[in-house]
């Protein structure tokens, strides 16, 4: 039996099912794959960056290198007069969060089919959603970012999913930056006792 | 030969005249106070020692050696340290980490 297509694309990875999807409104569109699509090595390179990132992280707090970053943020005036030289490690701290968001960067362009400074840089989009993950998760603390991840993707699609919302859906955002601003200022990995706390007390009476 | 010496040190900020060549020296072994009322300028004075601020005439010496155009973690190397009037420790860290950054400067790893 022979098939004709009028597009083949080799490989269901993101590049391949974004091309497909975008192949597929001008004519019919084969995507032929060695595994099951869900299974493609994206997913698995995306987990492997996440996983590569959190022990590069880990690593690099736990050296001397850490300790001068934190250091550096806690107070910046004595790191220096301790004889740390803040403008070098903070030029090696922007190094490597740029090495980290390039990789991130790179799959998001795949991810998406296309790239432009608006996507990344206007305040309701990507650069908003990673500064929320941040906040919501925990600043400086290397579970912080992950919890955040979990709950802002999941709430993001499911308040997104909401009918007849529209681009309304941003607000929760804001509102949720600024309750989470106010009663949690540490995050949910930094105020995890505050949090059992208040359900501990809520419980009792 | 003195272990600190300040030679005619003057510092402006803007017009104001904060310190007014001011020279001292201070000895191996010597305890040196430095008095004066309010906004005479021994916080200022502190601050050019330490490097956080380049004198606009004159020239601090330790050991001989010139360190008014070092910077700050420079001089730190060359053994000066300082404390602050409101102290600076390292908020979110434990003591123990406190003391562990400091030591870094004189460790390898």
């Amino acid at each position: 039996m022979i098939h004709y297509f009028d597009t083949v694309i080799i490989g269901s990875g993101l590049a391949g099912l974004r091309a497909a999807i975008e192949a597929s409104k001008h004519g019919s569109v084969a995507v032929l794959t060695k595994l099951y699509p869900t299974r493609s090595h994206s997913t698995a390179a995306q987990g492997g960056i996440a996983a590569g990132t959190f022990f590069l992280v880990k690593k690099v707090i736990e050296s001397k290198l850490g300790y001068y970053f934190v250091a550096i943020r806690e107070a910046q005036d004595a790191a220096e007069s301790l004889g740390i030289n803040t403008t070098f490690y903070k030029t090696i701290a922007l190094c490597l969060s740029g090495i980290l968001t390039g990789f991130a960067g790179a799959f998001y362009t795949n991810y998406m089919g296309y790239i432009d400074p608006k996507v990344v840089f206007a305040l309701h989009d990507i650069s908003i959603v990673t500064i929320m993950v941040v906040m919501v998760g925990g600043v400086a603390m290397y579970w912080g970012p992950i919890i955040g991840a979990i709950i802002m993707v999941f709430l993001a699609e499911l308040i997104r999913s909401i009918p007849y919302l529209g681009t309304a859906h941003q607000t929760f955002f804001g509102i949720l930056l600024i309750v989470i601003i106010i009663f949690l200022p540490n995050g949910i990995a930094g105020d995890f006792p505050k949090i059992k706390n208040i359900f501990r007390i809520g419980g009792t009476s | 030969m003195s272990l600190l010496e300040v030679r005619g040190v003057s510092k402006f900020f803007g017009g104001l005249a904060a310190l007014n060549s001011v020279s001292f020296s201070v000895n191996k072994g010597e305890i040196f106070g430095l008095i004066g009322p309010n906004g005479a300028g021994k916080t200022t004075l502190f601050n050019v020692v330490n490097g956080f601020y380049k004198p606009s005439k004159g020239e601090v010496l330790f050991n001989g050696k010139r360190i008014s155009n070092l910077k700050p973690h420079q001089i730190c190397r060359l053994g000066i340290a300082r404390t602050f009037q409101v102290v600076k420790p390292l908020q979110r860290m434990t003591v123990l980490d406190n003391v562990i950054a400091s030591a870094f400067l004189r460790a390898k790893s």
